[in-house]
């Protein structure tokens, strides 16, 4: 065989060789180009969820903290409401131990008195007093205006009580508790609202 | 133009020699692409830690400017609450003659 076809040969197997090692780094290329954009693609969506997670939790964060900021403000305003309520009857309390001394609330006694007597419908009933009101209880009773058939008999143990009175039947199967105490409590639980409503013109 | 002939022997030998370079261009090329190959892997991992990092960064930005927000609104609600406070103490203190006289009323009965 002549050097010249040997060389052309050689040429033509080594040029194959070239084309064939360029193209082997060209796919590696290619892969690696495609291979970079896939992980930049793929990072960049976890990227995406893990930022659209930490919307989720600031939101939910929000919502629970600002819940509980109100929460505990309205809690706080209520308390304060009832704390001024309370103050409102402890005053009341104040006053009325003031009254005891004052002929308004002898007056008030006998007419609460002789309502009681009216809304009971007995002829025999007792009453008791507290200590400062058994010290005067003629008084009290000479006040009354009472239908004459009508006997009441005043208990000789004092009741505790700022003021006001317990009537009942001689046996005490029914009886009306119009102490101050007594009349307190309800008014309390039945006043509150008309009670919040005069102290905060609501 | 004068032709040289090679013997059979030579010729063979000659091809051989040509195709073992063409087998090493092959292989080298191989290498280098195994080396493409197994550098870009590394820079694959190299982009996700990079993304996820910088996601990481801004996740926590997020939540920290979220919190001071939260905190911010938080307190408006709380000073809300006190100036509220603040204004039914005086509505009651203003009112708190009417409201004993109201009850001392319905203890007694009658207007005090």
């Amino acid at each position: 065989m002549s050097a010249e076809v040997v060389l052309k040969i050689g040429d033509e197997i080594l040029a194959d060789a070239q084309a064939e090692a360029k193209r082997k780094i060209e796919e590696a290329e290619k892969y690696a180009s495609e291979l970079k954009e896939k992980a930049r693609l793929e990072a960049e969506s976890e990227a995406e969820k893990a930022k659209a997670k930490a919307l989720e939790n600031v939101k939910l964060l929000e919502g629970r903290k600002l819940s509980e900021a109100r929460r505990e403000a309205s809690l706080h305003i209520l308390k304060e409401r009832n704390t001024m309520i309370s103050s409102a009857f402890q005053e009341a309390v104040k006053r009325l131990k003031d009254m005891v001394n004052e002929e308004a609330y002898l007056r008030s006694l006998s007419s609460l008195i002789e309502t009681s007597v009216k809304q009971l419908g007995f002829n025999e009933l007792k009453i008791k007093l507290n200590a400062k009101d058994l010290r005067r209880q003629a008084e009290i009773i000479k006040r009354l205006k009472l239908p004459p058939t009508v006997k009441i008999t005043v208990d000789k143990d004092p009741v505790s009580a700022l003021g006001g009175f317990i009537i009942s039947t001689p046996d005490e199967r029914i009886k009306i508790d119009e102490t101050f105490e007594a009349k307190l409590t309800y008014a309390e639980r039945k006043f509150k609202k008309e009670i919040s409503k005069l102290l905060f013109g609501e | 133009m004068d032709v040289i002939l090679l013997s059979s022997v030579e010729t063979i030998k000659k091809i051989h020699e040509i195709e073992e370079r063409a087998r090493r261009i092959i292989e080298e090329a191989e290498v280098q692409a195994e080396g493409i190959r197994k550098k870009v892997e590394a820079e694959a991992e190299k982009i996700r830690g990079e993304i996820a990092e910088r996601a990481r960064r801004e996740s926590e930005e997020t939540m920290k400017r979220a919190s001071a927000d939260i905190g911010k609104k938080a307190l408006d609600v709380r000073k809300e609450a006190e100036s509220k406070v603040k204004s039914l103490k005086e509505k009651a203190s203003m009112n708190m003659d009417k409201a004993v006289n109201r009850i001392v009323e319905e203890v007694l009965g009658v207007k005090p």
